[in-house]
């Protein structure tokens, strides 16, 4: 099992971690930094490093990145949302991750089927259910290990719109939001005529590292902390307890999602 | 000009029977589990059953919906319902998951598989993948604009299926597992609580924030979807009234024909997308067809709902012969009231109400109690299960 990391901002000890995944810039939202083919054709003489397209791409994007592809070298793997970029890339190299979707070990032995043998899982799993995807399927499986999680993405200019409406002149692209009745917190985030939303808490799922280190790869997602935040993970990543040091959630990895309302226990 | 499938939703058989009657080709319904409505009244295999034959007797088509995203567990039935669906003949699954599709295979069934929108499609080369697994149809993102379409459609044979009417996701669809972490509902297995639509406070601002969008419509577009060969028109909304279905799928089935038939024009166009206006409590809009939204697309201080008072009686029955027609109120009407009349054969009538006998054989001005029965005198001929509404003009 390999800690792959996705930096932050002013991140720059890679060599902490086995492998770096690097947010493609203008294809890739809900991230703090972006790298263009240039600075990551840079990085992959040094290291392994694989590239992550996850924005959903219409007929422009598609024209453009074919050729952004073309130029770019020694990447170890491209995680992408689109299935499109299937037809693209060599399957080899591809890791899918379509946000919250691969949530079967059924649906990973049908992409293995397909030549796809490397797909993210969804981190609103229970930690059973990790187990028997792990152990039914044959193929390497990466999961968001820490991370701020996006919840949603959407195709709209959510701040932007906020703004004109209430003609607000301010130049923040990320609003902390609370929810009026449950009041849980939100952070919504704005970038290039799309939005995201982020969950409040941290993803830590440390606990059940045990199955968790049966995969491929963990990712340590270092985008949307704040600096101590990002400080305790890299002081302590390979730490079992990380989840007893960091404020955290990981309810699903404890806790099987509803299937209906009246499955609700409450 | 190829006209294209009309498809329609119903949450159970009596929309089902409206929505074929009033002109829609095809619906698309749910079972008892798997699909994205997991707490509408949906259909049980009986009325799966039912609801097929009563659309292939009337030579019209019924799709399933397969499409929530599975968890191991969910599979542990699913065979049996994949070749029950089978069995009784459906013209075709509505599917996200790839292991439904596997399912399928493995089972070696012979079903027409649709791919979802929740798959989020905006590229022709995402369609060349989906031509490898055997998928016939897709439903593509609503974030689609028109180049978009035109791309895939001139770079793929694939059946592409679009969205023209009804409710928005404010994330691509499938993206979003909001309701999951606020609500623990999950999302993505039916049960969305909608959180795109609750209201926000702001930190260091007091204005709410809400990301809520409005509907969509695609009146001003149909024109353009038809001449791109668009095989199939959807409407959203399993969860909405008869009385919304009846008047949607009608205008939508008059407005199509009329474009093919080449007898359209702007005072039709005009008086349909009042009609659509009306009967949604929601403002409707043509979303990103032709360009970005923005925010006149949205909602930010909570939705004007108003409530709709259309529907103003059902036809039960129609005398010929005396000219009256009895009906179930729906909505307070009056003695002289200048009201409409449409229904799967009767085209949108004006009528004027002279007359109201109420169940005493006593003449009344109004009608005010809800389901009342009475007796109107309507000049046209109407039929059961016509619908009164409010002037529409």
């Amino acid at each position: 099992m390999k800690y792959a990391v996705i930096p932050s901002k002013e991140f720059i000890s890679y060599e902490m971690f086995d492998s770096v995944i690097l947010p493609l810039k203008d294809y890739s939202i809900g991230f703090d930094r972006y790298f263009t083919y240039q600075e990551i054709n840079e990085l992959s003489k040094k290291m392994e490093v694989s590239v992550i397209i996850n924005r959903l791409l219409h007929k422009d994007d598609m024209e453009s990145i074919v050729l952004i592809i073309k130029k770019l070298i020694n990447i170890h793997k491209f995680f992408i949302e689109d299935y499109g970029l299937i037809d693209i890339i060599n399957k080899d190299l591809i890791v899918l991750m379509p946000s919250h979707v691969i949530n079967n070990y059924e649906c990973i032995k049908y992409l293995y089927d397909c030549g796809i043998k490397s797909v993210l899982v969804s981190n609103e799993l229970h930690n059973e259910e990790l187990k028997t995807i792990i152990e039914s399927t044959k193929s390497d499986l990466y999961y968001f290990y820490v991370s701020r999680n996006i919840l949603m993405y959407s195709k709209r200019s959510l701040i932007s719109n906020y703004k004109k409406y209430y003609n607000i002149n301010k130049k923040d692209n990320l609003f902390l939001v609370t929810e009026k009745v449950s009041k849980k917190k939100l952070y919504i985030k704005e970038e290039s005529k799309e939005t995201v939303v982020l969950n409040d808490s941290i993803y830590v799922a440390s606990k059940y590292i045990d199955i968790l280190k049966k995969m491929n790869t963990l990712i340590i997602n270092l985008s949307n902390l704040t600096k101590n935040e990002e400080e305790i993970i890299l002081n302590n990543f390979k730490n079992n307890n990380l989840h007893n040091i960091i404020d955290c959630d990981y309810y699903f990895l404890e806790n099987k999602v509803a299937y209906k309302v009246g499955d609700l226990n409450e | 000009m190829n006209k294209p499938e009309l498809l329609a939703p119903a949450g159970d058989l009596i929309r089902l029977k409206t929505a074929l009657l009033y002109g829609a080709d095809a619906v698309y319904i749910g079972g008892d589990n798997y699909s994205l409505r997991a707490n509408a009244n949906n259909f049980n295999n009986d009325l799966l059953k039912e609801a097929i034959d009563f659309a292939h007797n009337i030579n019209k088509k019924v799709y399933i919906t397969v499409n929530m995203f599975f968890h191991n567990e969910d599979l542990k039935d699913i065979n049996e319902y994949l070749i029950f669906l089978n069995d009784i003949k459906v013209d075709g699954i509505i599917v996200s998951d790839m292991a439904i599709i596997k399912r399928v295979k493995q089972l070696k069934l012979d079903l027409f598989i649709i791919l979802s929108t929740q798959m989020s499609v905006t590229n022709y080369n995402a369609l060349n993948f989906y031509e490898t697994l055997g998928i016939k149809r897709v439903v593509l993102a609503r974030e689609c604009n028109r180049e978009d379409i035109l791309e895939m459609k001139k770079h793929s044979n694939m059946e592409l299926e679009v969205f023209i009417h009804g409710a928005m996701c404010t994330s691509y669809s499938g993206r979003c597992v909001m309701s999951t972490y606020l609500t623990k509902r999950d999302s993505n297995r039916g049960g969305c609580s909608q959180v795109c639509r609750f209201s926000f406070d702001v930190d260091n601002g007091n204005k709410d924030f809400q990301m809520c969008s409005k509907d969509l419509n695609m009146v001003d577009n149909l024109e353009s979807l038809i001449k791109a060969n668009i095989s199939s028109f959807k409407i959203e909304g399993r969860m909405k009234s008869v009385y919304y279905i009846a008047t949607v799928v009608n205008a939508y089935r008059i407005l199509i024909d009329k474009i093919c038939d080449l007898s359209i024009n702007n005072q039709i166009i005009a008086y349909y997308k009042n009609v659509l206006q009306r009967v949604s409590n929601r403002e409707n809009k043509e979303q990103f067809y032709n360009s970005e939204t923005s925010e006149i697309d949205q909602y930010f201080t909570g939705r004007e709902e108003l409530s709709n008072q259309d529907f103003v009686a059902l036809v039960i029955k129609y005398d010929i012969n005396s000219g009256y027609a009895l009906v179930e109120q729906r909505n307070r009407f009056l003695k002289g009231d200048i009201l409409e009349v449409f229904g799967p054969v009767t085209n949108v009538t004006k009528i004027n109400i002279k007359h109201i006998i109420n169940n005493k054989k006593e003449e009344v001005i109004s009608c005010p109690h809800p389901q009342e029965i009475v007796s109107i005198k309507i000049d046209t001929l109407v039929h059961p299960g016509d619908i009164i509404r409010r002037n529409i003009t």
